[in-house]
């Protein structure tokens, strides 16, 4: 199976695995750091719980699209050591094609007249 | 970053929610999953009130339950299904599974015995119910802090004499305590007031507040929610006509109306301006203590400057501080202390007055005289729970004993002591979790119905109800009674004799050796609790058949009462106040059924009322022994109204005028006081501190004692002056008056003219609510009731379930006795015999339980001593009585097995084997 396979294989993605994967490409984050930038991103609509956050991110850590870093401390809580979380490339690859593919599901809908061409501001 | 406790009890809880997970995912995420649980929380709490946060947390639990069961899902998916099923039911499996398998067993068979099950948890619920709802009443009352800010540091500050107790401050003392304590910063004083607000289109209205000094609200650290409170520059008099309003009479009366700060109301016929709006729970602690609700806060006006620091009389204000940054309450009282030791050598109070001043914590006066009977009910609901969780625990233990084999061979194939044990913690801890979940249900009824009869009046009765605390309580007690219910069938699981269990066969051995002590020991503890508990009860009954056996000296049937007061505005000559008096009772004796009407400066029964020095004519007048005596002010036709008892001479009547012969009337009490075997029929007296010519008042009577200040205080010494009199008298005109009028028929009918009447005689005079006097009795006694009516459910509860104990037992040791009791038939013995050895067994252990609770109670009774009312903390009729009706309850629980045991067929029971 050669890789464009194996990528192909995980689509369509969970939109939760999308803005996790997204907002670590931003840089490396602890849990409550992905939480936080998930709300932010998603304007308070997306509210994770532990559960379910660490359900996503252990498959996708078996699923090799993220990686555990050292832990260390967080930044405005010196006296605490928190566990990391990075984006892998096999990972950084999953989330373009599936953003990829939402691309060309927006101009299909387009092209269907279902919803209208945004112009590109000037 | 530190934790708040709550959320270390969260992160507990959330801890152990965890182990839902299976290991190796609980390994890996487990921290992760806390740190970011109490990041979540943090941020929750900070943002949004209790609510959110318990709705999150619940979101939270659910999402870790979804969540593992997903993870246990997938798990059992890669690893197929045939080697999960191995892992988790093979006997080296992961402690959690192990756990939630017993869990399942014990519901399994829990199930499989539904009527067991359902008494033991109807027993715990009732057990674990009681304590909760107890519990929510001292927590309101006792535990939740008062509604200032940083409320432990502030503090209370007393007068005290030799003959009369506890005593508010005099100006001059108040004025003395707040300039020269040092450890007291800032001592506010107030007294209390009740006001008529009036104009607008509404009805006027009487409302109750106070009158304070400026320091009042800086001490308490109270903010208003509009406007500002007053401060040095309002509290003169003069420049004092500023008001702050409650929030409740802000929204009903004035509609929340922002624009009110600023504007003029009118209270007592007076324009005063309102200032602020004080918070809706606003409460000073003489309000929390008698359950007032106040809604206007004005300046005392203290006049500083003209105070005579000598003149130590006129005690009417409370007072309240906050203790200096650095000081202990200790250094405060010895401050106080040494004041007033200092006053005494300064030759302010006459040594025989026995001066003295002492301090109370804020959070104690708030709530004195609820504390110690909100203990006992806790001490006694705790008594309930013990011996519900012993009647349990010997269900438990029956049935342990019945399901010997099925443990026997559990054993024999392999099950662990620990396992077993477990299963039998496990089983009782489902019964009192479901237990709990039901006492939780029945404490909010019992608050729910505390809130809607108010069969008491509890400081702070509006504020109970279940919140965190209660919820944390009653898992706690639900726990604990779990352990406790566990404990006598896990240690018997220990234990198990395996191979005697598998040959003994199905029916088990006759004597069930090595159990029945157990058994026994626990049916004798339960007699034991429940005798302390009904000892108590019995007292506590005892002393409120005594207070309920006082005569008030009035007779309050068809009596209907109320309170009035004029405002000094519009009636400013006491000829003005004597006139509305009169016509009001001019025109109450024409309503319909109106058999008699009058007024009275005090009510009888509702508090004390202050005293007044007077002179007696011929006797000379020695300094700080001058006679006194309690000073009431009455109309004609009060003491008809009452039917008061005539002792000797008459009552006031309409010939008494302002400008006739000054009369007075007196107690009993006084009358036996000052003329010990005298006749103080036509002897003279005159009030001190009168004006110059005011004239001597003639006794023309002697009066039976009425109860003032409530049933269970003795009467005090009285006297009388006619209301058209007392102005004369003192230069005071009396302008708030209790009204009484006797009925036939209905008196809430009467209401609605009273209304009227009144209406037609000043059109903005407010009308309180009108109270028949037989309410008002049974309000001064409502604590003794709710107390007695308690403690003596409780104990009928407690009663009930030893009563059940010994004839579960017995009948019990009836049926594994048949063989036994078979044998000794057949070889002759007569029903008679059969019947006396189980009610003998039955009444042995009743005897001992009897014994050593009496024991118990003689040693304990003497902590509820301050709670009785002419009763001995040992008094001898309950200590006999009681115990006799425990044994002849348990001679009836007795009989009935022993009836069963009679029909013992000896030949049924042999061949049996």
């Amino acid at each position: 199976m050669d890789e464009r396979d194996s990528i192909s294989q995980h689509l369509p993605l969970k939109p939760v695995d999308l803005l996790v994967l997204m907002v670590l490409v931003e840089g490396d984050l602890h849990g409550y750091g992905i939480v936080k930038q998930i709300q932010k991103r998603s304007s308070g609509q997306v509210r994770l719980l532990p559960g379910n956050l660490y359900g996503v991110i252990r498959r996708m850590i078996e699923l090799g699209w993220l990686a555990e870093c050292e832990r260390r401390a967080v930044d405005e809580e010196g006296d605490q050591r928190r566990r990391y979380y990075r984006i892998t490339e096999f990972g950084r690859q999953v989330a373009a094609a599936e953003a990829s593919r939402l691309r060309q599901v927006v101009r299909d809908a387009e092209v269907y007249k279902l919803i209208e061409t945004e112009q590109p501001s000037r | 970053m530190k934790l708040h406790p709550t959320e270390r009890i969260l992160l507990r809880l959330y801890g152990l929610s965890l182990l839902l997970y299976p290991p190796s995912v609980r390994r890996r995420f487990g921290r992760d999953m806390r740190e970011l649980f109490a990041d979540l929380c943090r941020r929750e709490r900070s943002k949004t009130g209790l609510g959110r946060l318990v709705a999150f947390i619940i979101r939270s639990l659910a999402d870790v339950t979804r969540t593992a069961l997903r993870a246990h899902g997938e798990l059992m998916l890669r690893s197929g299904r045939k080697a999960w099923r191995l892992r988790h039911f093979s006997r080296r499996n992961s402690p959690v599974s192990n756990l939630m398998q017993d869990l399942r067993f014990a519901v399994r068979s829990l199930k499989r015995n539904p009527l067991f099950a359902l008494v033991a948890m109807a027993t715990l619920a009732l057990g674990i119910g009681a304590n909760s709802g107890i519990f929510s009443v001292v927590n309101a009352v006792l535990l939740k802090p008062l509604p200032y800010q940083d409320p432990d540091r502030l503090v209370t500050v007393w007068s005290r004499y030799r003959d009369t107790g506890k005593g508010q401050l005099s100006p001059s003392e108040y004025l003395d305590f707040r300039d020269e304590l040092r450890t007291v910063r800032g001592l506010a004083a107030w007294t209390p007031l009740t006001v008529a607000l009036s104009g607008g289109k509404t009805p006027p209205q009487r409302i109750v507040g106070a009158a304070a000094t400026a320091e009042l609200f800086p001490a308490l650290g109270v903010d208003p929610l509009l406007g500002r409170v007053f401060g040095q520059e309002e509290d003169q008099p003069g420049k004092d006509a500023v008001a702050l309003l409650g929030e409740t009479i802000w929204q009903t009366r004035f509609g929340g109306d922002p624009d009110l700060v600023g504007k003029l109301i009118e209270v007592n016929g007076i324009q005063l301006q309102v200032l602020g709006i004080l918070p809706g729970g606003f409460r000073l602690t003489d309000d929390i203590q008698l359950g007032r609700h106040p809604q206007i806060f004005v300046p005392l006006g203290l006049d500083e400057a003209s105070i005579d620091r000598k003149e130590r009389g006129w005690h009417y204000l409370n007072s309240i501080g906050r203790m200096a940054p650095d000081a202990t309450e200790d250094q405060v009282r010895a401050e106080v202390q040494s004041l007033a030791q200092r006053f005494n050598s300064d030759g302010l109070y006459p040594p025989e007055v026995g001066y003295g001043a002492f301090v109370i914590p804020a959070r104690d006066e708030a709530v004195a005289g609820a504390r110690q009977g909100l203990w006992l009910l806790l001490a006694a609901v705790g008594l309930l729970l013990l011996i519900a969780c012993v009647n349990v625990a010997n269900l438990m233990l029956a049935r342990a004993d019945a399901r010997r084999r099925e443990i026997a061979i559990r054993g024999a194939l392999g099950a662990g002591r620990m396992r077993l044990l477990r299963q039998v913690m496990l089983e009782s801890l489902v019964l009192s979790t479901i237990g709990g979940v039901a006492g939780l249900a029945l404490a909010h009824a019992f608050c729910a119905g505390l809130a809607a009869w108010h069969p008491v009046n509890l400081p702070r009765l509006a504020e109970i109800g279940l919140d965190i605390t209660v919820l944390a309580f009653t898992l706690a007690v639900s726990l604990l009674a779990g352990l406790l219910c566990g404990c006598a069938p896990a240690w018997q699981a220990w234990r198990p004799a395996l191979g005697q269990a598998l040959q003994e066969g199905p029916r088990g051995s006759s004597s069930g050796a090595g159990r029945q002590p157990v058994r026994g020991l626990s049916v004798v503890a339960q007699v034991a609790l429940s005798v302390v508990l009904v000892l108590g009860a019995g007292l506590m009954l005892r002393s409120l058949w005594s207070i309920l056996g006082v005569d008030p000296g009035i007779k309050t049937d068809q009596v209907l009462s109320w309170r009035l007061s004029l405002p000094r505005a519009r009636y400013d000559t006491p000829e003005k106040a004597i006139g509305f008096f009169d016509q009001l009772r001019e025109g109450l004796s024409g309503l319909p059924g109106v058999v008699g009407s009058g007024a009275v400066r005090g009510l009888p029964l509702t508090g004390s009322i202050g005293d007044w020095d007077f002179e007696i004519e011929g006797r000379p007048l020695v300094d700080g022994q001058e006679p006194q005596g309690d000073w009431q002010v009455a109309t004609p036709g009060y003491f008809e109204t009452m039917q008061v008892r005539l002792v000797k001479g008459r009552f006031f009547n309409e010939g008494d005028r302002a400008d006739s012969l000054q009369v007075a009337l007196v107690n009993q009490t006084l009358a036996r006081q000052y003329w010990p075997g005298e006749n103080p029929v036509g002897k003279r007296i005159k009030l001190m501190a009168g004006p110059e010519e005011a004239p001597w008042a003639t006794i023309v009577g002697v009066i039976g004692d009425i109860r003032q200040m409530g049933l269970g205080h003795p009467p005090r010494k009285e006297f009388y002056c006619p209301h058209s009199q007392f102005h004369r008298s003192t230069g005071i005109t009396v302008r708030s008056l209790g009204i009484v009028v006797r009925a036939e028929g209905d008196l809430e009918s009467l209401a609605g003219p009273i209304r009227q009447l009144v209406g037609k005689i000043d059109p903005a005079m407010p009308l309180a609510r009108l109270r028949p006097m037989n309410e008002v009795l049974s309000d001064s006694v409502s604590t003794s009731r709710f107390l007695a009516l308690m403690l003596a459910a409780f104990a009928a509860v407690a009663l009930a379930l030893a009563g059940v104990g010994i004839y579960g037992l017995l009948s019990y040791w009836v049926s594994r006795s048949s063989r036994e009791i078979g044998i000794r038939m057949a070889l002759g013995a007569d029903r008679r015999r059969v019947l006396r050895m189980v009610v003998g067994r039955g009444l042995a252990m009743a005897l001992l339980g009897v014994a050593a609770g009496t024991v118990a109670a003689l040693a304990l009774t003497r902590f509820i001593q301050g709670l009785l009312f002419q009763v001995a903390p040992h008094d001898p009729i309950t200590f006999i009585a009681i115990p006799i009706v425990m044994l002849a309850l348990s001679v009836m629980a007795s009989y009935l097995p022993s009836r069963r045991a009679t029909g013992v067929d000896p030949m049924t029971a042999l061949r049996a084997e």
